[in-house]
């Protein structure tokens, strides 16, 4: 799995051979992984511009024909409503999640005490939990609540907030905690040695300092929750639609080659997000 | 905006909190403000209402409606009746086929990413996390596009002469389609736990097992496996429950081959048998504890490490 030892010169022909064989299969194991992993997303870009409505292989035809006819449809089909509540819960999600889970790691990094890990380990939990049986334990909740207290919560943007919080809720705790391990203590304390306060070295001196784990955190959690389907599904009203849930029924109901017109634009959108995001604050090492 | 008031506000503010810090920061006040919203949260949003969950999956089911009793039919009919046997036994199958997957091409890829460095292992990297960020619906309609009967793959296929012309692969609507898109989903996963552990292991490690006259394979499984294992073991765990427990992609590429969270949806939807949804659930829940526990107790077995 190495590259060739460069320093050993004994080594008969065959092995010699054997290595580079290896070598190159691990090579061809590796760009065929890589193109496992982008083709998809590939595929759903060029069948955007072919003019054949459904998708056979190879595409026939390049237009532009998808993308033009998108202003009167998009508003149609409910993707700028909602695309607009998908952009709000994200938002309300990432701000919600990060706080919550930035105090959490805090506490767990600063402070030793009793049954540490297994507050941590439950912290952590929703990461390796069903996110079907959340979606599903909170509708249900819901309803008890509304039946035994004659109460009448309905499912709105409030009930997907508390789904999305509490399966994000993970995923800052890691970034942030691993940033504050990584952190050296004492430029706190000399900031207070130097006449700062309490709350000003914690703005001024740490906050900056964790900032990649707290913006990886914020990225993390607005993705998942923009992407998330299962829990939207249940917790989701009449009154409130999120973009997964108008993909999946565009899957049905609408041509291949329009829904991967719409799919592409909104590819687009997040990879930019994304991958300036891993330029700026290295996201990818809190993943 | 800025009002003569505003910066004593501001100052008194800061002093205010400031002092509350130094009390509290050193006890047990000051933890359990920090840590309380959190574990409330945990609290309150899942394991309260996984424990309500439980509850209602003893309510008996009568003529389309859930009557107060106690019973274990929806247990026997989920874990008794041939067709949700097949169902499980099915979900836990692909759950543990895509695990090993993902593990075979994540492990190659990560470890790639971290001692090729440079130029590739940026490419590495930027590839695993692009499709981690793209919609679930999106990504399983590029694969539907890719798989079906006369998509890219099985045209390929043929052409290659590794299935004859007249019989091309059934790559969709079947289980086979569920692991290609699962294993695509879940590869991410399973990568960047395992490159965050790689950077840490020494590369003189390895010159110097290879020096002595280990091979690459004694090199992987007596060097880099026991090392990388804290990272193997998130990817593993992570890749196994969220793989057991996904809707969009065995929905979409599945058609009518379904797994558990498909048939939990289509019972709340279709029949509104609630009980016999959240007894299903709990199964889930269960397998997961069940993999969770057995896992770090055989991890431990072997080499006193945690997991997650």
């Amino acid at each position: 799995m190495a590259t060739e030892d460069r320093g050993s010169s004994s080594g008969v022909r065959l092995d010699r051979l054997l290595e580079r064989v290896a070598d190159v299969a691990y090579d061809l194991l590796v760009y065929a992984t890589i193109l496992f992993l982008l083709a998809p997303l590939a595929v759903v870009v060029i069948i955007s511009f072919q003019s054949n409505a459904y998708a056979g292989w190879p595409p026939q035809g390049i237009t532009l024909k998808w993308y033009t006819s998108l202003p009167q449809d998009l508003a149609n089909l409910g993707v700028l409503s909602a695309l607009s509540s998908s952009i709000q819960l994200a938002v309300a999600t990432a701000v919600i999640s990060t706080t919550l889970g930035g105090l959490a790691a805090f506490a767990i990094v600063r402070y030793d005490f009793k049954y540490q890990m297994t507050l941590e380990t439950v912290l952590i939990s929703p990461l390796i939990y069903p996110w079907i049986v959340i979606g599903l334990s909170l509708l249900l909740i819901v309803g008890r609540i509304n039946d035994l207290l004659g109460l009448n919560i309905q499912l709105s943007f409030w009930t997907l907030l508390i789904g999305h919080v509490i399966f994000t809720l993970p995923y800052p705790i890691r970034t942030i905690g691993a940033s504050l391990q990584n952190y050296n203590l004492s430029l706190e304390e000399a900031a207070q040695n130097l006449g700062a306060t309490e709350l000003e070295s914690y703005l001024r001196v740490t906050l900056p300092l964790v900032q990649p784990g707290v913006l990886s955190g914020l990225v993390f959690t607005f993705v998942l929750s923009f992407n998330q389907y299962i829990i939207s599904l249940f917790l989701s009203g009449p009154n409130i639609k999120t973009m997964p849930l108008v993909l999946f029924s565009l899957f049905y109901n609408t041509s291949p080659a329009q829904l991967a017109a719409i799919a592409t634009l909104l590819m687009g959108g997040i990879l930019t997000i994304v991958l300036v995001m891993e330029y700026v604050a290295g996201i990818s090492e809190f993943m | 905006m800025a009002t003569e008031s505003s910066p004593s506000v501001l100052s008194r503010l800061n002093e205010g909190a400031s002092a509350f810090i130094r009390e509290n920061r050193r006890s047990m006040v000051g933890m359990g403000i920090l840590l309380l919203p959190a574990l409330l949260f945990v609290g309150v949003s899942m394991v309260f209402p996984t424990l309500i969950l439980f509850d209602y999956s003893f309510n008996p089911f009568v003529e389309g409606s859930i009557v107060s009793g106690f019973t274990l039919a929806h247990y026997q009919r989920a874990l008794g009746v041939e067709l949700y046997q097949n169902i499980l036994f099915r979900t836990v199958r692909i759950a543990v086929i895509v695990t090993v997957l993902a593990f075979m091409l994540g492990f190659p890829l990560a470890y790639a990413a971290v001692r090729k460095g440079g130029l590739v292992g940026k490419l590495i990297v930027i590839s695993t996390l692009a499709p981690l960020t793209i919609d679930l619906v999106v990504r399983s309609f590029g694969w539907f596009v890719l798989l079906s009967g006369n998509g890219l793959v099985p045209t390929l296929l043929t052409d290659l002469g590794l299935f004859p012309a007249d019989s091309p692969p059934k790559l969709l609507f079947n289980e086979v389609g569920i692991i290609v898109g699962l294993t695509h989903v879940m590869l991410p996963f399973m990568v960047f736990p395992i490159v965050n552990v790689m950077h840490t292991i020494p590369r003189s490690l390895e010159d110097a097992a290879r020096n002595l006259g280990a091979n690459r394979f004694t090199v992987f499984a007596r060097v880099l496996f026991p090392l990388a294992l804290p990272g193997i073991s998130a990817g593993v765990l992570i890749t196994f429950i969220v793989a057991m427990a996904s809707y969009v992609t065995p929905a979409i590429l599945g058609g009518g081959v379904k797994v558990v969270p498909v048939v939990i949806t289509d019972t709340v939807t279709s029949t509104s048998n609630w009980p016999f949804a959240s007894a299903l659930s709990i199964i889930l829940v269960v397998i997961a504890l069940f993999v969770i526990v057995g896992y770090q107790r055989a991890l431990k077995r072997i080499s006193g490490v945690g997991g997650v």
